[in-house]
């Protein structure tokens, strides 16, 4: 069976920590026995140490880079059920839109018998505010 | 007379059904903290700027390793859009999930106050008619947006389950992936202060030698610190996926005593992990 993205990454965090773990058995072994280890030897077991962590650096690195494939697909799932509710909030508000739009008009309505251009066009104005916010927001 | 009577009757047996309206207060907390909690990018920030910090741990000599370091850096830069996009997609939904189990979204009574206000300035009803509307058409609105609202967070929760599940499920795997990194950082910063401490102690500078050592012991602190934050923000991921099970279980009946009972428990997981992850700075 095909090995997943997450079980590639899960192994390689594994080996990460095992080879982080030699890097320590290496300093635990070479730094208590400084003076009985050959200069030579000094040299090799340092680059050892390094090289390993670098090794256990690198495989965390890659675990992260399986678990970033292993997530796409989830990603575009969630921003499809996300986008049914904001459709949702959105259908809801829009209700509310009309309301505030009714209310505009009743303003102007209001203000139109009485022939005063003084009251109608804040009214008018008002009213096209509110549509065009209404539409804004959509 | 009898007429009146019944008419009156219906509009208070109208009334006290359309005040049977959901109260989903604590799906909207669990979603908002869920939301929240989603965006912490703390450690996600740190485990790409890891090899950046770990420069400074080097010996003057030691080129090769900082060139070493910056490949890693360079290669950990490069997924962190897409670490920061998994983040962004948990959040946004909650956040969706939030607005719409909020009160303020079944409620008209701002709306209505301002078209009655209107109306009654206009004259086109009177004190009278302008509180019947506020109160009855107040309720009905109310009542016919719930329906509708609740249709669709059994429609939303029912969609969102599986890939949420998935997503929180390689987040959880990332957070141990950072604490992998914070791990190998710690080491590192041991394996050089345990070179230069040899060295000193070579030289009898045995002074300098104890000083690396409380500096080693600081900086391995600081490392724990974060470690414990990393395995804080894991059992925060872990609340809030178990919480979201719940939810989709539960979908049917969203509104139900027992499972906002059980929402506000979570809740109360998510933020004590979730408090304990981000108090660990």
């Amino acid at each position: 069976m095909a090995k997943s993205r997450k079980q590639a990454a899960e192994e390689a965090l594994e080996l990460a920590a095992q080879f982080r773990n030699a890097s320590k058995a290496v300093g635990d072994y070479l730094y208590p026995n400084w003076t009985i280890i050959s200069p030579g030897d000094r040299i090799t077991l340092q680059g050892l140490e390094i090289t390993l962590l670098n090794l256990a650096t690198d495989l965390v690195t890659q675990a992260v880079g399986f678990l970033v494939l292993a997530g796409q697909a989830a990603v575009v799932d969630l921003g499809a059920a996300t986008k049914t509710a904001t459709a949702a909030i959105a259908r809801i508000n829009s209700a509310k839109k009309v309301i505030k739009i009714a209310t505009a008009l009743i303003g102007l309505a209001a203000s139109v018998p009485t022939g005063n251009w003084g009251g109608i066009k804040p009214a008018i104005d008002l009213l096209v505010a509110t549509v065009k916010t209404a539409e804004e927001e959509e | 007379m009898s007429i009146k009577l019944i008419r009156r009757s219906a509009i208070w047996l109208v009334v006290l059904v359309l005040c049977a309206c959901a109260n989903l207060g604590s799906i909207r907390e669990f979603a908002a903290l869920s939301s929240d909690s989603a965006g912490y990018t703390a450690l996600t920030n740190e485990y790409a700027t890891s090899p950046t910090r770990l420069k400074k741990y080097t010996l003057e000599a030691d080129d090769a390793q900082r060139k070493i370091l910056d490949e890693q850096a360079c290669q950990r830069k490069a997924q962190v859009e897409k670490l920061l996009l998994f983040h962004r997609t948990v959040s946004s939904y909650m956040k969706a999930l939030s607005e719409l189990s909020s009160d303020e979204i079944v409620s008209y009574d701002k709306e209505l106050k301002d078209l009655t206000d209107k109306a009654l300035t206009a004259k086109y009803i009177d004190e009278k008619e302008a509180g019947a509307v506020n109160a009855i058409a107040g309720l009905i609105a109310r009542a016919a947006t719930d329906f509708y609202r609740q249709k669709k967070l059994k429609l939303v929760i029912g969609e969102a389950n599986a890939p949420l599940q998935d997503l929180l499920a390689v987040m959880k795997n990332l957070v141990d992936s950072y604490s992998s990194s914070l791990e190998n950082e710690k080491a590192a910063i041991v394996l050089y202060h345990r070179r230069l401490m040899t060295t000193a102690r070579q030289e009898k500078q045995s002074v300098v030698a104890e000083h690396l050592w409380l500096e080693s012991q600081v900086e391995a602190e600081r490392l724990d610190t974060r470690i414990r934050a990393a395995e804080n923000y894991h059992k925060t991921i872990s609340a809030i996926s178990a919480a979201h099970a719940d939810l989709y279980a539960n979908r049917d009946r969203v509104s139900d005593k027992e499972v906002q009972r059980q929402m506000r428990e979570y809740s109360s997981k998510i933020r004590d992990a979730y408090k304990a992850a981000r108090g660990d700075e």
